[in-house]
């Protein structure tokens, strides 16, 4: 069952296209990211969702039914979490967690549960009686999701939740959104760090300048762009022969050397070391050093986009 | 309902919280008051030991004799003039009308002040429409009327209005394009309505409990009794807060401007309209009244201080009834039009 859907999706921000026919969709279940550069579109997309934002062309639509402000029933069963800090800064932690807890459940003993739930799944039980303001960034950031999450939505919208984050924090946002996600949570994840889209996602969404540049499993977007695996050598006695030799073995397309380092290009990635290695002993072929990188996000983005992910 | 006084606790909470709200909304106003209280009743104390000499011709010689901060002598002439230089009175108002004093001082201020004010007001003066400090002598009033009321009276109408902050703080919670709390709050399922009603009702509490916390602090510390008519000053502070939110909420609603621009805005508009309402002297006050008479008419500060004072100084309900109107019509044509504003709506930007 489809959750939600962008078709052909035209929002103009006056002379700027900010989302330009995109398509977009996630079914139940799955975590999809949104994944592309600063002012690729991820946040008016999700606004777009959210029925805050207009939009000049095309349709959305959530839970089936086409995205509007007064839609009270799709409010009840969707989740927040914005990319700046929004909730009360005055308030204590857990006032601020059952304040938003009670937008969706009137029922103080369900909402207090909600609220404790919420507070375990973020880590602040040590923190509940802290001013919001006066938490450290990172346990700012665990409240902000707190506050987005604390009613249990069958879809949630994270938007961009772990910028300028502590390691720490990262890896306890990125595994409390698997187990939302385990428990029965669609999720919509936002983000311009390629290594969380790859680790969190089950699939992913490339934006880039409005468009939906590309979709699928990791697999399946380095799979779209003809990847190469690169293997990095230091050769022990670097010549043309031996170059030569490396180049006609099954699977190697390219090979560069510059002062005794050698970068092998492989075809198809992480299939082919193994056979490498062994023609590599058979040819007699020595090395100090060796190490493989197989093709990321990055190397996808970059040949669909013509430009880095971080640029 | 639950939801309303869940908003509700939400306001309460935030401004018992807020440090800065509370300093601004209670600290200060009592420190401000203690200053001026401080300041005018110096001067009054002075004024009443003011020695003067009023020669026999002097067309208001004998309003003059009636002013208690002045102790006249009767003197023209030579005779006036040894007892000034003799320091026996601080000045002479003589009969053309000049008034001469031995040098510059708190004295001789005051005593050019009430010789320039009797000028500028002439016969409007003697009806005492327009010079709250001499008002005593034409009105009915059992209470000393003097700059420290007419300045107290227009910080209270001041304080009274400061519901605005309040108002505009409800606005940026909710309309989806000020705040990010607001398009937060915008995806959840709450009612606008509900959380702006709610703001209101504690917005006015709690601007009401502020400005009734204020006169008792004036009548128990200062003496300056602002409640001889509890009543009627209760309901004109709770429609004047009323009136003060809703200005606050369509200042807040009806433009994109950050709060770092509304909050400088209501700032000086307050101060504004305060001195218009002789806040910073009786001076402003008196030069707006005799050339901008309607705005001082429909100045919201005015109209509480002038209204508070009548009660509980003059135990006049002059305007009374017609204030209270204005306040609460005004601020209802206000509410509503800022609720059409905060409609549900997607925005073109956020």
């Amino acid at each position: 069952m489809k959750v939600c859907a962008m078709k052909e999706v035209v929002k103009r921000y006056k002379e700027v296209v900010a989302l330009n026919r995109f398509n977009f969709e996630i079914n139940e279940g799955e975590i999809v990211g949104l994944l592309g550069p600063n002012g690729s579109g991820k946040s008016t997309a999700i606004n777009c969702l959210l029925g805050l934002l207009s939009y000049d062309e095309g349709e959305v639509e959530v839970f089936g039914r086409r995205v509007s402000p007064d839609d009270m029933d799709t409010k009840q069963r969707i989740g927040f979490v914005p990319q700046d800090l929004s909730f009360f800064a005055e308030l204590s932690v857990i006032d601020n967690i059952r304040y938003f807890a009670g937008l969706y459940e009137q029922n103080n003993v369900k909402r207090d549960e909600m609220v404790r739930e919420a507070i375990a799944f973020v880590g602040l039980e040590k923190y509940t009686k802290f001013a919001a303001k006066k938490l450290s960034g990172g346990l700012k950031r665990r409240l902000n999701i707190a506050c987005g999450i604390a009613h249990r939505p069958e879809f949630v919208m994270f938007d961009e939740p772990t910028v300028a984050v502590d390691a720490q924090s990262r890896n306890f946002i990125l595994e409390g959104i698997k187990e939302m996600n385990r428990n029965g949570s669609t999720v919509l994840y936002t983000t311009h760090y390629l290594e969380e889209a790859q680790e969190l996602c089950d699939r992913i969404v490339i934006m880039d300048e409005g468009r939906n540049m590309a979709s699928g499993t990791l697999e399946e977007l380095i799979d779209l762009v003809d990847p190469t695996e690169a293997v990095h050598l230091v050769l022990t006695h670097p010549s043309d022969a031996v170059l030569k030799l490396i180049s006609n073995i099954p699977g190697v397309v390219d090979v560069t050397e510059e002062n005794g380092k050698a970068v092998i290009l492989l075809t198809p990635p992480g299939h082919r070391l193994s056979s490498l290695l062994e023609e590599l002993k058979n040819n007699e072929i020595y090395y100090s050093s060796l190490y493989s990188e197989l093709p990321t996000l990055n190397d996808v983005f970059l040949k669909l986009t013509g430009k880095a992910l971080r640029d | 309902m639950k939801r309303f006084f869940s908003h509700m606790a939400l306001n309460v909470k935030m401004s018992l919280k807020d440090k800065s709200t509370l300093f601004w909304s209670f600290i200060y106003p009592i420190l401000l008051l203690s200053l001026m209280a401080v300041a005018f009743s110096g001067i009054q104390s002075e004024q009443k030991s003011i020695a003067v000499a009023v020669e026999p011709g002097h067309p208001y010689a004998d309003v003059l004799r009636q002013i208690d901060v002045l102790d006249v002598k009767d003197a023209e002439g030579d005779e006036a003039l040894k007892l000034l230089r003799d320091k026996d009175v601080d000045g002479i108002y003589r009969a053309d009308g000049v008034l001469l004093v031995r040098g510059k001082g708190m004295n001789e201020t005051v005593l050019s002040e009430i010789g320039s004010e009797l000028k500028k007001v002439g016969s409007v003066y003697a009806s005492g429409r327009s010079l709250d400090f001499t008002r005593k002598y034409v009105e009915r009033g059992d209470q000393e009327q003097g700059m420290l009321y007419v300045t107290l009276s227009a910080s209270i109408g001041m304080f009274a209005l400061y519901g605005y902050f309040s108002g505009i703080s409800i606005v940026h919670h909710v309309q989806a394009n000020l705040s990010s709390l607001a398009a937060r709050l915008s995806t959840t399922p709450i009612s606008r309505l509900s959380y702006v009603s709610a703001g209101l009702v504690s917005g006015v509490a709690m601007s009401s409990l502020q400005t009734i916390g204020l006169l008792l602090y004036l009548k128990w510390v200062w003496k300056v009794d602002y409640l001889a008519d509890p009543v009627r000053t209760l309901l004109l502070v709770l429609t004047a807060s009323f009136f003060g939110i809703s200005i606050g909420l369509f200042i807040g609603a009806s433009n994109r401007w950050s709060l770092k621009a509304k909050v400088p805005l209501g700032i000086a508009l307050m101060l504004l309209l305060s001195a218009a309402s002789g806040m910073m002297g009786p001076g402003f006050r008196l030069y707006v009244e005799n050339n901008l008479p309607w705005l001082n008419r429909y100045n919201p500060v005015n109209m509480i201080s002038r209204t508070i004072y009548r009660l509980n100084v003059l135990g006049s309900t002059k305007e009374f009834t017609e204030n209270i109107l204005i306040f609460v019509v005004a601020g209802l044509i206000l509410c509503i039009v800022s609720i059409i504003f905060m409609r549900k709506r997607q925005f073109k930007s956020l």
